[in-house]
């Protein structure tokens, strides 16, 4: 059970630590508009959760 | 009362302290549940090779011998070359993500030199609560990427 509270956690963190260094560098470095923004936020959070997915289906299979 | 300088160490370190209850918390919540693997997970992976899982012990066969059954690590020069371009693309990758998941701190320091550089004065009071706070929202909220932009 705790492990499962942990990968959740690890990749609700993740997800969201990815988009953010994503979305600022469209927002606040490059200057992007919004739906630029949005669109780097979601690839950011899915960079940063490809590696963790590559993990956790190693570890299961 | 002097002045008010030095008034927004106080307040975190009721921050710090309300953290560390809360963790504290969740810490001796957690320790109710008998989920023995997960320190015996721990212990082979710092005692282990990055990729490889260090075989499980049998109590009493600890020693140099236990070191020497371990297996050696693999080549990757010996990986075939098909192999080499996907395992390249996968380090890659790999990178990025650990990029993405700690370039988010850049955004703090932005955000703070901003407003140091339009509030001289408050470089030497130390950040409001309220402005860290907004800091923080504007960085890690999702809906100001999302939606607000």
């Amino acid at each position: 059970m705790l492990a499962v509270v942990h990968t959740f956690a690890t990749a609700l963190w993740t997800g969201v630590a990815g988009g953010a260094a994503a979305g600022f560098l469209a927002r606040d470095a490059l200057g992007l508009d919004q739906p630029l923004v949005a669109l780097a936020w979601v690839v950011g959070a899915s960079l940063a959760l490809v590696p963790l997915a590559r993990r956790v289906r190693g570890r299961q299979g | 009362m002097h002045g008010d300088s030095g008034q927004g160490t106080v307040e975190w370190v009721a921050l710090m302290l309300l953290a560390a209850l809360v963790l504290g918390a969740g810490a001796a919540f957690a320790a109710r549940e008998s989920d023995r693997g997960l320190g015996e997970l721990v212990a082979k992976r710092i005692v282990s090779a990055p990729g490889e899982v260090a075989p499980a012990r049998t109590p009493g066969a600890g020693g140099p011998a236990a070191v020497t059954d371990a297996p050696a690590p693999t080549s990757r020069a010996s990986a075939p070359a098909g192999a080499t371009s996907g395992a390249v693309v996968s380090r890659g990758l790999r990178g990025v993500g650990e990029v993405a998941r700690h370039a988010w701190i850049l955004c703090f320091g932005y955000h703070r030199w901003r407003f140091e550089r339009d509030n001289p004065i408050a470089a030497i009071e130390g950040l409001p609560i309220g402005e860290a706070l907004g800091i923080v929202n504007d960085c890690l909220n999702p809906h100001d990427y999302l939606l607000e932009g």
